[in-house]
């Protein structure tokens, strides 16, 4: 900008500022960052939804155990129980929690007989062992008398009563079409899901970080071919490609099979397939700021005054990489999640019974019509999250761009 | 330039044979070849039937040789038949691919038409309410699964209002001609092309609005104010012609993209166009459908980037291409 263009008014104030600036303490660039971000209000605000999201997958197990429900257990009863509905579990799975209760509590059990027979809850030709089923049905059929044998009786009883408890269940947002609690796997789903996404974002980031680094330092043929990929491979389209690989078994590759077993197999290879085909505009962002960087005048001082090739790398070209690479990251992320919820939609993605909010929404063609909720609310977390994710990326962009500074 | 677009012309080949090859070794990792299909259903099959079978089909060779077998029947002309229909595959293909063009054209050109200006009014409003209202939109419509989307206007328009149907491409058995027929492609295709659409205009109201907003700093464009002239010509004459220059690119990988990214729509809806076409014989181990179906899609898009790019040098005289 040349002197001519500021007029004279702006001009004086502009060194009214700068004399108060200098009287002010200068502030750290952290500082100026959490500044630069907060000035962006609904970033803020998809932040506060992120981390809320976040943390609800991060303790899942926990969040499950206290609304005393599972993500897993099917209940073929009480399928498509509306919001706010009980139900009770299927007798046989009653008796299968008991005897697992038994078998890992032997010494309540033989208390729990005890009282039993002292308060003469059960005849005395009954078998040990039965005792607590019989108890189980005293409970369903006379509550009253249940529960004062529990408040009279030892700890022993209060356990099993604790037990027995969660036997009826509450759904807070119903069930869905094999009577599982809705929220649990919305929960366990979020699990899945920002896993994901958080896990193709680091790889990318560090195959992109690879990548990019190598082509803008070395330069040159390493450069050409490198960034001959990198064209070749964005100049594909993706998702037939994901289609492709998502049906293909690629258990038969010799190496990658193995990588590939267990339970989680399909995080696994969702992970892999989708890190190797995003990286590219990360590269790109990488490369052209190592470029840029690397002659700057700065890196020319460092070099002068003797500083060995890591410390420029590692004190000048990763912080400069960084603003751009964590953008680069996030809106990414914004883009995987949406690419692994409809490929779990088209049922290629995350395999059942394993959660995620998209094969949730696998059935959602025909749950229109008896639950539109189910269909409703799977869809809308991902759509929240997805916004969320990019205008925090947005708010990066302009709390970490010098020159986007708005002053 | 000529040299150019050859150089670009022989990149493409060797990407798209690369991409071919990558596609039908993929494909012959997916469980299930004809000959394994014939063995589950008669298991008592004699070994000897059963490699005797995989020779007369090719199906014992490596998979570099049986990719070169396919390679050279399909440039002369022999796609193969499809084992799901029944057919040649040249029977099928035509007509989901002048579906799926309709479909997406409608909804490209809905999609320009309603976001370039809604672009170029945000830009000269800068941080007006209207600009922070398109900018909210875009970054809605860009975070909008498209399958949820389909999902939820289906349930609105096909389940609770019953006005569009939930899915297809025409009512089946309608023998309706003319305007009847016309009408009946319009009910089916309308709640696809909404998708679509606003599945696109979220990037294109971004990107026009960006491109203006560069332009108007521009120092060409004080001049023309300088000089005195009325801001439409401004606006209209010396700032949207230069906008226009990456929108144009943008459009034509978007063109070359809505082939891949029908798919979902397509699916949602169950749209008879390639993008289904690609899914369902995947799935349904239709391997010479999926070979042509797959790389006709992907010859399109890199077709389209081609064009993208000679464009571009025509459109801007400063990129040289050496």
């Amino acid at each position: 900008m040349t002197e001519n263009n500021t007029p004279p008014v702006t001009k004086s104030q502009n060194t009214a500022t700068l004399g108060q600036s200098d009287t002010e303490k200068s502030k750290s660039l952290l500082a100026l960052f959490v500044e630069q971000f907060a000035e962006h209000k609904v970033a803020v605000v998809s932040l506060l939804v992120l981390v809320c999201a976040g943390l609800s997958a991060i303790f899942a197990p926990y969040i499950v155990a206290i609304l005393g429900v599972d993500p897993n257990s099917q209940n073929i009863l009480h399928r498509f129980a509306g919001p706010g509905s009980t139900s009770i579990m299927p007798a046989v799975q009653q008796e299968e929690r008991i005897e697992l209760w038994v078998e890992n509590h032997p010494e309540l059990t033989r208390q729990l007989v005890d009282d039993a027979h002292k308060a003469e809850m059960v005849s005395v030709d009954e078998l040990e062992e039965d005792v607590p089923f019989v108890l189980n049905e005293v409970r369903q059929e006379d509550p009253e008398t249940f529960a004062s044998f529990v408040s009279q009786s030892s700890e022993a009883a209060s356990e099993f009563a604790a037990l027995a408890e969660r036997f009826e269940t509450y759904h807070i947002l119903g069930t869905d079409e094999l009577g599982r609690d809705v929220l649990a796997r919305l929960i366990y789903g979020a699990r899945i899901s920002l896993m994901v996404a958080a896990l193709v974002g680091f790889f990318s980031a560090i195959l992109g970080l690879l990548f990019g680094a190598t082509a803008g330092y070395f330069g040159g043929f390493a450069d050409n071919v490198l960034m001959r990929i990198t064209d070749a491979l964005l100049t594909i389209p993706t998702l037939p490609l994901y289609i492709i690989f998502a049906a293909a078994d690629l258990g038969k590759i010799p190496v990658v099979g193995e990588m590939l077993e267990g339970e989680n197999q399909s995080v696994i290879k969702m992970v892999v397939v989708m890190a190797s085909l995003t990286w590219m505009p990360i590269a790109r962002i990488v490369r052209g700021t190592v470029l840029s960087i690397k002659e700057s005048e700065y890196v020319l001082a460092a070099k002068t005054i003797g500083l060995s090739h890591f410390s420029i790398v590692v004190g000048h070209v990763i912080p400069n990489v960084f603003g751009p690479l964590v953008v680069a990251v996030t809106l990414l992320m914004g883009d995987a999640m949406l690419i692994e919820t409809g490929l779990s939609f088209l049922g290629l993605g995350i395999q059942p019974p394993m959660a995620s909010w998209g094969n949730m929404l696998q059935n959602a063609l025909e749950l229109v019509r008896t639950m539109p909720l189910l269909a409703v609310v799977p869809g809308l977390m991902i759509f929240l999250v997805i916004i969320a994710i990019n205008f925090v990326g947005d708010g990066l962009r302009d709390a970490l761009d010098p020159k986007a500074i708005r002053r | 330039m000529w040299n150019f677009i050859i150089r670009r012309l022989f990149f493409t080949t060797i990407v798209l044979l690369i991409i071919s090859f990558v596609s039908f070794a993929l494909m012959a990792l997916m469980p299930g070849d004809p000959v394994e299909e014939l063995m589950m259903s008669n298991p008592s099959m004699r070994a000897e039937d059963v490699a005797r079978l995989k020779a007369l089909y090719g199906l014992d060779l490596p998979v570099y040789e049986r990719y070169w077998n396919w390679l050279t029947d399909t440039l002369r002309g022999d796609l193969g038949y499809s084992r799901t229909y029944k057919v040649p595959v040249t029977d099928i293909i035509g007509d989901r691919l002048i579906n799926t063009f309709l479909l997406s054209f409608t909804a490209l050109g809905l999609a320009l038409l309603l976001a370039v200006p809604i672009g170029v009014i945000a830009a000269l409003r800068n941080g007006t309410k209207f600009d922070y209202i398109a900018n909210l939109l875009a970054f809605a419509g860009q975070s909008l699964p498209p399958f949820w989307f389909g999902i939820m206007l289906i349930m609105i328009f096909a389940e609770w209002l019953q006005v569009l149907p939930a899915g297809g491409t025409t009512t089946i058995g309608s023998d309706a001609t003319g305007l009847a027929a016309l009408a009946d492609r319009l009910k089916y295709i309308t709640l696809p092309v909404v998708v679509f659409t606003v599945s696109q205009m979220a990037v294109y109201v971004r990107y026009t609005r960006g491109a203006m907003i560069e332009v108007m700093r521009q120092d060409y464009i004080r001049t023309a104010r300088a000089k005195g002239l009325a801001e439409k010509r401004v606006v209209f004459v010396h700032a949207f012609r230069n906008a226009l220059i990456p929108l144009v690119t943008i459009f034509a990988i978007a063109l070359g993209n809505v082939f891949g990214g029908a798919i979902i729509t397509e699916q949602v809806f169950a749209y008879q166009g390639v993008g289904k076409l690609v899914f369902d014989s995947i799935i349904g181990n239709d391997f010479r459908v999926a070979m042509v179906a797959f790389n006709i899609t992907i010859a399109m898009v890199l077709f389209m980037n081609l064009v993208a790019d000679v464009s571009y040098a025509f459109l801007d005289p400063r990129i040289a291409y050496k």
